[in-house]
């Protein structure tokens, strides 16, 4: 081929794509609404200041009412009814939701497939496929009575033995990484179609918030189809499967036997796009790519507040930053140095001048949780109290490594930066180091730092997080057997008041003689497009990031 | 010329082999252990070395290689850590998606920058040879990640006239997704052969057979194209072809800015997840790429250049 025929056929085809990127019909800008108000106060000449006062509040009341109505309409046509559309970092990496479940499978897994229970938040569950359940006088015995008529996507009906098979799958997977969350279960018996009977090794008083990972697959399929059927996402979950293209998007059509409620109105179709570029995520949206970028950054939020036709919307999490320091040896297994590491973290400039949002802790659980004990304050940084706290301590001013990963939340390294700097003014000798995941989790496992930075999700109740986190992994339990004795107990309380009074008196006791530091809890912080909040929809119905009502309308607004 | 291929093959064949150790061995000297990126932070002990048994992870070293390389020669690269499907049919989805996004880059790459470099060549110190050579220094001096980020935000957010990101659905659509990264990716590409052809072509127009060419009475236009361009484009070959692998290997970060579902994202992702089984496959595709286009650049450039002979 002659050298000319070669750059002809390069320049034909550079010219087919550029015709084929034809031309988008320029946006036309739909005309501004202007809505006119008049407010008038006829006031008194001789009326009371509290009264002028009390106007002034009033008229000022409502101009954030009509600034955001003044708002341009978005200008994007939109091509999709009845679509809703979300963009996170993670794509799906796994179809089986009994092997992965992390991130984004996690979302995903929650629209297409239920479990028995299911997560409602702060260490509750509530019904799923099963309707009720009871517990027997031996703490041991679960009874699950399931719902009838319920049906799987290919219209297969949900029966106990699929249940039972769905749970000892995830129990006995081999590589499964919520297999801990079946750990607990010695057997499941099925009584009858409609009834299981679920024994536990040992009363546990979180088999109902664990046993949610046990994602009903049909059994009678997957012995048909073997391995091969779980990446069918045949689930009963209020969304049917309807596309996955590997890095580039899943969708949904909605599920209308689906057990639940849909409300009027609600999206018939639902897609999630992995972008990992927060920018391109943010820009995905305001180009009318995607309608929701979730887990923003405060800066992006409040930009997508000021933005016409747009929206920042702000759900509480209970997503906790917090570091740890191996409490069993030296320097820190001095209860004062510990005590002084609390003092010493500025958790207000953290708060308001590093990220921009979230509440100072003061515990592993937020302040509304019902394990938080009432009258714990978080600790403010008090640079006298450190002080005096490492005078009298053993701390001969050896260096220590402080390691973290990064991306976890936004601002985590500069937060960690911060920290560092913080000590070092007070004379605690931290080396920084930013790992990535992979090593941070072998430093962490291996014990290789004296002080780790993270940040969890956990819906776990925090004794779990506390009793593992302390006591496997940091040697707290060797050095505090009474501690050990405490969260023994919990493990196995079934009662559920006392068990809500010995999280507490856990966390009295960790917040007395720390060795982890709960710095703060931030909101998940989402950009809108205009489009979605004229789509209703109902508790329960879409799964987005860890929340379960993103777009129910009572959750606008910051 | 089949004996230097065969010899030629024979060393790509030691090649291939010398690079599976180091695709072997290069994932599992990063720091990390695959078992606790796959397991959550609750995971026991217990439950941690259960899935280094499972994955063979506790073996030793040679052991593992040994197991690698007897699956390979059957065509069979393992089975990914994370997703638990076949890395070969992983590899499948997103190959032929960076295929088309190097091939774009790489299109309009060339037949923008050889008229360039010739121009520049021809109008040497001269306004339009500063203004391509100012070209290709931004070109070459852009980093990937802010050139992308401002085109989206030109081309996507302000103008609304190219998506941000993915890869559309169709033919035109698909194009339409190509557009952006594909000019990123061979933006850097493009500004490397403008200063090569340019610099070729000066040195060739000053060789005694272009002389000889002019002196004879032949048109401008034949003593450049015929005479001078057909010559100076033989180094400019080798590149071409050497970068084509560059280009596919090469798309991490357009990849990764533009959420485009190539072989670059999928080594990041496998990258940070420690996937062992899913990294060792993509160097070996990656290498498998480079070595054929250097294979068939070599192969070329005999036919290119009948002075050229093969011993």
């Amino acid at each position: 081929m002659s050298l000319k025929a070669v750059m002809a056929g390069s320049a034909s085809l550079l010219l087919a794509l550029v015709v084929a990127c034809g031309g988008a019909a320029p946006a036309v800008p739909a005309e501004p609404v202007v809505i006119e108000r008049e407010v008038i106060k006829e006031v008194p000449r001789d009326v009371v200041v509290e009264v002028e006062k009390e106007v002034i509040r009033e008229v000022t009341k409502e101009v954030p009412v009509v600034r955001e109505v003044v708002r341009e309409a978005p200008s994007k046509p939109d091509l999709r009814p009845g679509k809703i559309s979300w963009t996170s970092g993670q794509s799906l990496a796994s179809p089986d939701s009994h092997v992965w479940a992390v991130g984004g499978d996690f979302q995903i897994f929650r629209n297409t497939f239920e479990g028995i229970t299911q997560d409602t938040g702060y260490g509750t569950s509530g019904p799923a496929l099963a309707e009720d359940w009871s517990l027997d006088p031996d703490n041991l015995t679960w009874t699950f009575n399931l719902r009838r008529n319920v049906n799987f996507h290919n219209g297969d009906p949900v029966t106990a033995e699929d249940v039972r098979f769905s749970i000892l799958r995830l129990r006995d997977s081999p590589t499964g990484n919520l297999k801990f969350q079946a750990g607990h279960v010695e057997d499941v018996i099925v009584v009858d179609p409609e009834t299981i009977r679920l024994v536990t090794k040992a009363p546990s008083p979180t088999n109902l918030l664990f046993i949610d990972a046990g994602r009903v697959y049909s059994a009678k399929q997957a012995e048909q189809d073997g391995e091969r059927f779980f990446e069918s996402f045949i689930g009963t979950g209020p969304w049917k499967f309807d596309e996955w293209v590997p890095g580039t998007k899943f969708s949904w059509v909605r599920n209308d036997d689906w057990w639940g409620d849909f409300a009027d109105g609600a999206a018939t179709n639902l897609e999630h796009r992995p972008i990992p570029e927060p920018a391109t995520a943010v820009a995905a949206v305001l180009s009318g790519g995607v309608d929701i970028v979730i887990r923003l950054a405060n800066e992006p939020a409040e930009k997508f507040g000021e933005a016409a036709g747009y929206h920042s919307v702000s759900r509480p999490s209970n997503a906790n930053t917090a570091f740890c320091v191996k409490a069993n040896t030296p320097p820190f297994d001095d209860a004062k140095l510990r005590l002084a590491m609390d003092y010493a973290i500025d958790r207000k400039s953290i708060v308001e001048d590093i990220t921009g949002f979230g509440t100072a802790l003061a515990v592993r659980s937020s302040p509304d949780s019902p394990w938080t004990p009432p009258e714990l304050e978080p600790r403010f940084f008090d640079a006298e109290r450190v002080q005096q706290l490492v005078s009298e301590s053993n701390y001969d001013g050896m260096e220590f490594r402080f390691i973290t990963r990064t991306r976890r939340t936004p601002k985590d390294v500069e937060i960690a930066e911060f920290m560092t700097a913080t000590w070092k003014q007070l004379g605690l000798n931290a080396t920084l180091e930013v790992l990535g995941d992979a090593a941070f989790s072998q430093r962490r496992r291996g014990g290789d730092y004296e002080i780790f930075l993270t940040s969890w999700g956990l819906t776990n109740p925090p004794h779990n997080f506390n009793a593992h986190m302390i006591g496997h992994q940091i040697g707290y339990h060797a050095t505090h057997p009474d501690f050990q004795e405490l969260t023994e107990a919990m493990a196995t309380e079934m009662d559920p008041g006392k068990f809500d009074v010995m999280v507490q008196d856990i966390q009295r006791y960790l917040y007395n003689d720390p060795a982890c530091y709960h710095i703060f809890t931030y909101p998940n912080l989402y950009g809108v497009s205009d489009r979605v909040q004229e789509l209703v929809n109902v508790p329960g119905e879409i799964y987005i990031l860890y929340d379960q009502t993103v777009l129910a309308p009572h959750s606008r607004g910051q | 010329m089949l004996l230097y291929a065969r010899r030629r093959a024979l060393t790509s064949v030691i090649s291939i082999l010398g690079i599976s150790v180091i695709a072997f061995l290069l994932p599992r000297l990063a720091p990390g252990d695959p078992a606790l990126v796959l397991m959550s932070d609750d995971a026991t002990d217990e439950i941690i070395e259960q899935t280094r048994e499972f994955w063979g992870l506790n073996k030793p070293l040679y052991e593992q290689y040994y197991v690698f390389i007897v699956r390979a020669v059957q065509l069979d690269l393992g089975t990914s850590l994370v997703t638990g499907r076949s890395t070969i049919e992983t590899v499948k989805d997103f190959f032929p998606n960076t295929i088309k996004l190097a091939l774009v880059a790489w299109v309009w790459s060339v037949v923008v920058s050889i008229p360039l470099g010739i121009l520049a060549a021809l109008n040497r110190n001269k306004v339009p040879d500063i203004v391509i050579r100012l070209f290709a220094m931004l070109g070459r001096g852009m980093p990937n990640f802010w050139l992308g980020i401002m085109l989206i935000l030109l081309f996507a957010v302000v103008w609304n006239i190219l998506p941000a990101f993915g890869i559309g659905e169709g033919f035109f659509d698909q194009a339409k997704h190509l557009i952006l990264p594909g000019f990123v990716l061979g933006s850097s590409f493009m500004a490397l052969l403008v200063r090569m052809v340019r610099s070729e072509m000066l040195e060739v127009l000053n060789e005694d057979y272009v002389r000889t060419a002019r002196a004879k009475g032949l048109a401008n236009r034949v003593v450049i194209y015929r005479h001078a361009l057909r010559n100076a484009l033989i180094p400019v070959v080798t590149i071409l072809g050497l970068e084509i692998g560059g280009l596919i290997g090469g798309s991490i970060i357009t990849e990764t800015v533009f959420a485009y579902p190539g072989l670059g994202r999928l080594t990041v992702q496998s990258i940070q997840g420690l996937d062992y089984p899913m990294v060792q496959t993509l160097v070996l595709i990656f290498a498998l790429i480079y070595i054929s286009a250097s294979f068939i650049v070599d192969m070329l450039y005999g036919y290119l250049d009948p002075r050229i002979r093969y011993q």
